[in-house]
Parts: structure tokens; sequence; C-alpha cells
């Protein structure tokens, strides 16, 4: 297991930061390029025309469109609404080596979140859902976040996304951006956790992380495996073939949990602890944010 | 089956400590990971292996613990109970055995099957060790160890001997062959298709492709016109036609050869006719002979020749009538052997030759006695002239028929009581006799040779210069170069050392007997010393080197004791185990 990571770090706090800076520069402040809101009213973005009824504010009428076409349109406008971002961080033993990593890139994100004046929430995924925070918004709440962030530990024995998404849908109803940190090694699969996600309306964006330890054999010749989650062993001999076909195993696992992600349009980023969190969350805003 | 060392088994109480250290040692890494369910899906592929899976720990214990069984057995020497017999070796020394076929000499071929043989014994097997050629010669009795019988076997050298497989005979009849074998090691370089059927005959080595050899030389002083030395060599050859080859004749001085001729020669398994010829310039010394081309065996190609200055006998003659007597000393004086010579003065001769008058000198022959003289005394009535010889192997008689002398003209004296008779008549009284008064030796021949005719016989020559000779004791010619294989009469009297080339001594009388090697040996004694050459000259050794007698034995149980194969078996065993843990060990 890792070392909790000190998220109230100055030097740490400093790289969020300036990651801040390139969110507001690149996004605008905000998680994703693109956040469309289907309500329509008072806003400043353009949503789309409509016919002119009596009783409409007549700054609305398009006049351009009169002049032209003779007929009587609305503009109308998208509605900003604030939307909550739930950070859903996997805490079941099988990321006990990438926890820490997990707590930074929340960290990250959380941070960029609450300096866009989004609220946050994080949730515990494992056997079931935990609550780590509540749902805050302001950099006031950044200091508490971060605390209540880097004190999440292992738990549970088992991960079922679907489980835990009822959870969470049942719990938080409106809309929001799911934000689901996990490597996704789950026996019963993430599909049907992904589709009760998009189900219950929210925008869901998956950030893969794995390493070296879940991507190769743990050696060869006689070992004991044992699963971090179920406590199940087996014992065997790793032949170099069969650590091959493994590694090839796992590569189509992730293969298919990229597959589900674009079928559903979710977006999904695969990472590994190698790199630093910081270029992690740099390379996202730079190609648009969240987004698929 | 015994154990020569049975506390070794103890060890085996080994295997239950290997038990827990083996599962200790083999209890597999516990390893976590993450994907376990992707790692089922890995195996649910794999064909099933589980007998093999609960049997993989069993496997290499069970390895592991024939590999200590192996070690420990290895150590407890097991040994079979049935008792094998005993073995003696016997290894053929003789010449032909120096013959280098394929880089390496036909003993030392004979020497690596006899330590097969040695190794071979199951340690309740006792092994001796002969070496024979002329003689028999006992290495190592009866041993079981098997660092003694090797420690001997190095010691078996080649010597320069025939091989005389009768002298085996004295110690095979003291065997028992039902607790016995006797191993026969040999290249079968021997005419005689006979060997006694309790040896059994193992034919070691190649034969000899060819061989050519040197079976007889000598060497003199040449006399005549001229001066130079004489050489005088016989070959054999086992090659068909006659081939040309030569003869280099090396001359020792200060010890350094230095060659002086090169005399061509023919060779071939036909009768060739001896070379005999003369090398101008040469003197007496020592020389070498040294036969081409080169073949397997060169101790018969090298002969070492002594050649000696000529050192006459000093004869006086005291005769009223001397002209027979010193016509015959100046007929050996003037031959090749130059024995004889000729002096006026009695006081400087060797050996005075007096006619009816003792002259008185220590060494002196008298023929027809008469006067005063301790050497014989005056007879009773005349002797008979029926002679009989009495000690026909005496020195001076060698060369005569005694018996056939002209005794009617003996006179009527006696022998005196000191004398050793040669020839007597039918009284017993003595004709021929020596007489030894007051230290004198005075051989009398009691016949007037001038006017019974003796003068005239070849014999009267003869007799004088036998005479002479034993009177001289000179008698044991001692050639330029003498056979090792019948030895030589020594050249001195009495007991004396023989320094052999290599600095090997031996104790002889009046014979040397067979000789062991080769070369120029030292005849001594305390007051003198002679040099002898010495050279193989068998040419039964000689030309059967390329027709070896077959083999003839039981099967030879050579193979490695039972611990050396259980010293294999568990490197093996460890081997294997090895291969398979290694594949299974976490990297």
């Amino acid at each position: 297991m890792s070392d909790a990571p000190d998220l109230c770090d100055p030097a740490f706090l400093a790289r969020l930061d300036s990651l801040a800076l390139l969110a507001r520069k690149v996004l605008g402040g905000r998680l994703r390029s693109d956040r469309p809101s289907p309500k329509r009213g008072a806003g400043i973005a353009f949503a789309d025309y409509s016919e002119y009824r009596i009783g409409d504010d007549y700054r609305s009428i398009d006049w351009r469109v009169y002049a032209r076409s003779g007929e009587l349109v609305t503009k109308l406008f998208e509605i900003e609404e604030d939307i909550t971002i739930h950070l859903v961080l996997d805490r079941s033993p099988s990321m006990a080596s990438k926890l820490a990593h997990a707590q930074r890139l929340a960290a990250a994100l959380a941070y960029i979140a609450l300096c866009g004046l989004d609220r946050v929430a994080i949730h515990g995924l494992a056997d079931h859902v935990s609550v780590i925070q509540t749902p805050c918004q302001g950099r006031g709440k950044l200091m508490s976040l971060l605390r209540s962030l880097g004190q999440i530990t292992v738990s549970g024995v088992d991960s079922d996304l679907e489980t835990c998404v009822t959870e969470l849908t049942g719990r938080h109803r409106r809309r929001g951006l799911v934000v689901l940190l996990s490597d996704f090694l789950l026996p019963r699969g993430i599909e049907r956790g992904l589709d009760r996600l998009q189900h219950s309306g929210h925008d869901v964006f998956c950030l893969q992380i794995q390493d070296a330890n879940d991507r190769e054999a743990p050696g060869l010749g006689d070992l004991e495996l044992h699963c971090v989650e179920t406590g199940q062993t087996r014992r065997l001999t790793v032949t170099e073939a069969l650590a091959s076909r493994y590694t090839q195993i796992l590569t189509q696992w992730n293969e298919k949990v990229a597959n589900a992600c674009k079928m559903r349009g979710i977006g999904l980023t695969s990472v590994t602890t190698a790199e630093s969190c910081f270029d992690i969350v740099e390379r996202l805003l730079r190609r648009g944010g969240l987004v698929a | 089956m015994m154990f020569a060392s049975p506390l070794f088994l103890w060890a085996l109480t080994g295997l239950i400590a290997l038990v827990g250290v083996y599962f200790l040692k083999i209890r597999p890494r516990r390893k976590p990971v993450t994907a376990f369910f992707l790692w089922h899906a890995v195996l649910e592929e794999k064909p099933s292996d589980k007998l093999w899976r609960k049997l993989r720990g069993l496997w290499g214990l069970l390895l592991t613990a024939l590999v200590l069984t192996c070690v420990v057995l290895a150590l407890a020497r097991p040994q079979s109970t049935s008792a094998g017999r005993d073995v003696i070796l016997v290894l053929d020394a003789s010449a032909s055995m120096g013959a280098q076929v394929g880089g390496r000499s036909q003993l030392e071929k004979a020497k690596d099957i006899a330590r097969d043989l040695i190794r071979g014994l199951d340690g309740t097997q006792r092994c001796g060790l002969i070496s024979v050629a002329a003689e028999a010669q006992i290495h190592c009795h009866r041993s079981s160890d098997p660092k003694t019988l090797l420690a001997a076997l190095e010691s078996i050298t080649v010597r320069d001997q025939g091989l005389a497989t009768q002298a085996l005979d004295p110690l095979l009849t003291t065997s028992d062959q039902n607790t016995e074998r006797w191993i026969f090691l040999s290249d079968g370089a021997w005419p005689d298709a006979t060997l006694d059927t309790r040896l059994e005959m193992v034919v070691v080595g190649k034969p000899v492709p060819f061989n050519h050899a040197i079976v007889a030389a000598d060497a003199t002083m040449a006399v005549g016109d001229t001066p130079g030395v004489t050489f005088f060599i016989a070959t054999v050859s086992t090659m068909t036609g006659p081939i040309k080859g030569e003869v280099a004749v090396e001359h020792i001085v200060d010890g350094r050869d230095l060659l002086v001729a090169v005399l061509p020669i023919t060779l071939g398994a036909a009768q060739q006719p001896p070379l005999i010829t003369t090398v101008a310039g040469l003197g007496p010394g020592r020389y070498r002979l040294k036969l081409s081309p080169s073949d397997a065996l060169m101790v018969d190609n090298h002969v070492n020749l002594l050649v000696g200055s000529p050192a006459p006998i000093p004869l006086a003659i005291v005769a009223h009538n001397p002209y027979f007597f010193d016509r015959c000393v100046a007929a050996f004086s003037q031959s090749r052997s130059q024995s004889l010579t000729l002096v006026s003065d009695p006081a400087q001769a060797a050996v005075t030759v007096a006619l009816g008058v003792d002259p008185g000198t220590n060494k002196a022959i008298v023929f027809a006695p008469s006067g005063e003289s301790p050497c014989w005394h005056k007879a009773e009535r005349p002797l008979g002239s029926i002679a009989r010889t009495i000690d026909a192997a005496h020195p001076i008689l060698r060369h005569l028929n005694p018996e056939h002398l002209p005794w009617q003209s003996a006179t009527a004296f006696g022998a005196p009581k000191t004398r050793h008779a040669l020839v007597v008549d039918e009284t017993q009284e003595p004709l021929f006799y020596i007489a030894t008064p007051a230290g004198r030796r005075v051989v009398v021949v009691n016949c007037d040779p001038i006017t019974s005719g003796l003068v005239l016989s070849p014999a009267f020559p003869v007799l004088i210069h036998d005479a002479a000779l034993h009177l001289a004791e000179k008698e044991n010619a001692v050639f330029s170069c003498q056979s090792t294989v019948t030895g030589f009469p020594l050249p001195i009297a009495g007991v004396c050392t023989l320094v052999g080339p290599e600095g090997q001594k031996l104790e002889a009388q009046g014979h040397s007997g067979a000789l062991p090697y080769a070369g120029w040996w030292q005849v001594q004694t305390s007051a003198t010393s002679a040099m002898v050459s010495t050279a193989l000259f068998d040419p039964v050794e000689s030309l059967n080197s390329v027709k070896p007698m077959p083999s003839r034995h039981q099967p030879l149980s050579s193979g490695a004791p039972w611990w050396w194969i259980l010293a294999i078996l568990a490197l093996a065993l460890l081997t294997i185990e090895e291969i398979l843990y290694h594949r299974r060990k976490v990297l």
C-alpha cells in the first residue's frame, strides 16, 4: 500500500494552482470545454431560435432573421447551471498501490473544479459507496476537501460498480459529472454501472489508473497467487508463455473497457502510476478536459 | 551384498531432514495480484495438469531422496558377496613390448588394460603383478589395495631381453586355478604356438608393421697393410623384398658421438649375407652402429661395440730345438687375434714354453718332463699310452680331443700329489695335468711333440694357444658386443659387480647371466674393472613382433565398481532435479 500523500503540501498546492490557471486559460476554468445545458432561457451562450409568441421579450427577437425572412423568431440562450462534479475513487484493495496516485489526480481535478466555482463531491468505491466529501463549493472548502481526500484508505473486500453506482445515483439524483478513478479490474464488468450512470443523466468520465503490477505477471516459476480483494489463492508455475498470455488477456480487458466507454460516448483516459499526475491533468486540459 | 564402510549408511537418516528442508525450499512465493479473475481466464485455457500439479512437489523430493541414497550407498562401498577369483596379471616386458605403435609403446597399452582390471576389482578380489622377459619378476604380491597395485604397475619397464614364458613355470605350479586367474598381457610376439593353458592370453596393441634388426655384430682391429677396424654386421628384416638400408658408424670419443662411416647394407626377409667391411683409419675404442631405416622397435637397431687394443701374451721358448715352438707362436702373433707374441727373455714372458726341462718360471707349459722338478717325479714304471680324459670341460681342452694325442712318447715321470689331472693313462697316472707347486702354475704334457710328430698336428698350436690363454687367465674372450639374452663369461675372476647403463647393479661370478638392458656394462671388483658392451641380438624377438599370437581369455570384468556407478547415477539424478527445480524457481 502506498503511503498517504500529503495533499496539503504547499509545493503540491502550488502545482495545483498552475493547473487551475491552465484550466482557466484553456477551458475557461472548467473541466469540460463543452458542457451544454438542455435548459433554455436567459443566458449568455446562444442556444437556439424559437417562434415568437405573444408575451416574449422584444429584445430577444432576432431582427436580422426578420429582415431576411419576414418571420419573427426569438433567440434562446443556454442557462448556465453549476453542476456537481462527483469524483468517485475506487478504494478497493486492488487500488492499494495506485490509491496515492488516484488521490493526487482527484485532488487536482477537485482543485480546478472548486476554482471554477463548481461543486465537488468525493465518494469512495468498493463493495459499497462511501462518502469522502459531501458536495462543497468555493476555494474556502479546498483545504478540508484535500484533507478528507488525503485520508482515504483502502477498504472493502470487492469492487461492484453497479451496486455502488446504484447507491450513488440514489443519493444524488441531480445530474452532474461523474469522474470514475479506478483500475477497472472489476470481475463483474463496468457496462451495467456505466449504463446506470448514463440513465441517471450523469455525464461520465473514466480515468483508468494501472501500474506495472497490473499489467505484467508477478514473476516466473512456482508462485502462489493471492487475490488482494477476495483472498483467493492459486498455486501455479508461471512460465514465460503463461506470463505473456496474461499480458495479452489484460490488454484485451482494457480494450473491452475502452470499447464499452466508446460505445456509450464516455471519455476514457488510461494512465499509469509512472506518469506524474500533473502531466496527466495537463494533458487532459489541453485535450479539452474530461470529454469523450 | 555387503558394504565395505557400513557406518555411512547412518547418513540415510538425513532423509528425514531432507524432507523438511525440501518442502520448506519449494514452498512457492506468495504474490498478490489485482486481476485474479484474469488469471482464471488464462488458466482456463491451459490443459488440465491436476495430477502433475499434485505430484510436482513430490517428484523433486523423490529425486533428491534418490540422490542422497545413491551417495550414501556409494560411500558405503557395496560389494558382491560372491567371491571372485584372484587375478594374477603377468605383463610381457620383453624387448618387443617397447615397440612404439601409434605413439605409445605396447607395454603402455598393456598397462592401460592392467589398470582397468585393477580398478574393476570388487574389493574382495586380490591381484598380483608379475613381469616376465628372460626371467619372471614379482612386482606386487596378491593385494586388494588398488593404490599399491597401481604404484607397482608403474614400476614395470621394458627389458632388452627375449621372452621366455617357461620362466613362469615355477610360479604356475603353485597356483590354484579354482581361486586364481592368470592373465598374460603381451604383444604375442613369440614363435612358440604353445602357451601354458593356465595362462589366459590377452594380446595388446597392434602388430608392428615392419622391423629390421642387427642380430649379430663384431668389430676387431684389422691387420695387414690397411690398418683400421673391421666390422661384422648381420641383420634380419620382416620386409620381403630386398631394400636398401644403411648402418651409421659412430666413434664415441670423450662422450661425443662422431660419425665416422656410413655403410650401405641390404635388408630383406631372405637370408642376407652379413656385412664384413673394414673402415680404414679407425683405432681401438667404443663404437655405435645405427641401422636405418627407422622402425617401431629401435632397441634392435642400435649396437654398441668395444674394440680393444691387441694385447698378445708374451711367450718365451726354452728348448734345445725351439724351431717348431717359434713357428707356432709366430703364427699366432701374425694372425688377426694377435694373441701370442715371442719374447727371447723368459723374465719378460708371461708364459714359458719348455721342452724336457722345468724353466722355473711361475707359468709354464712343459712338454716331455725330465730332470728334477717339483712339477713331476720319476715314475717307477713307464706310463701307458691309452689316454682317458677326466676333465673334458677344462678350458685347455675346449678345442682339443686329447685322447688322440700321441701319448706313446710319454716319459716315466709321474705327477706330484698337488696337481689337477686332465688326461690319465689306464693306470690313472696323469699324462696331462696342471701342477701348482709353491704358487706356480705349470701345465705338464707328458709327450715329446717332436719325436711323436705332434708338432705336425694342428692340435699342437691349439694346445699351446689354449694353455697359454689359460695360464694368462685370458681364455674367456670378450667379444666387442655381447648378447643380453645369453649373457657372457665375465672377464674378471671372482665375484663381480655389474653396473648397467642406467646405474643398475647386479652381482655375478663367472658368468653374467641374462642382462636386463642393452648398453655399456661395467664389470667391477675391488681390484679391477672392465667394460663390456651388450645388445639385444635376438632374431626371435625382432621378427615376431609383426605376427602376434591370437588372444585367448575369458571375459574380463573391468567395469567400474558399484560405488562409481552409484556416484554417476547420483550426479545424473541431481542434474534432472536441478533442471526441474530451476524451471520452477522464482526469478
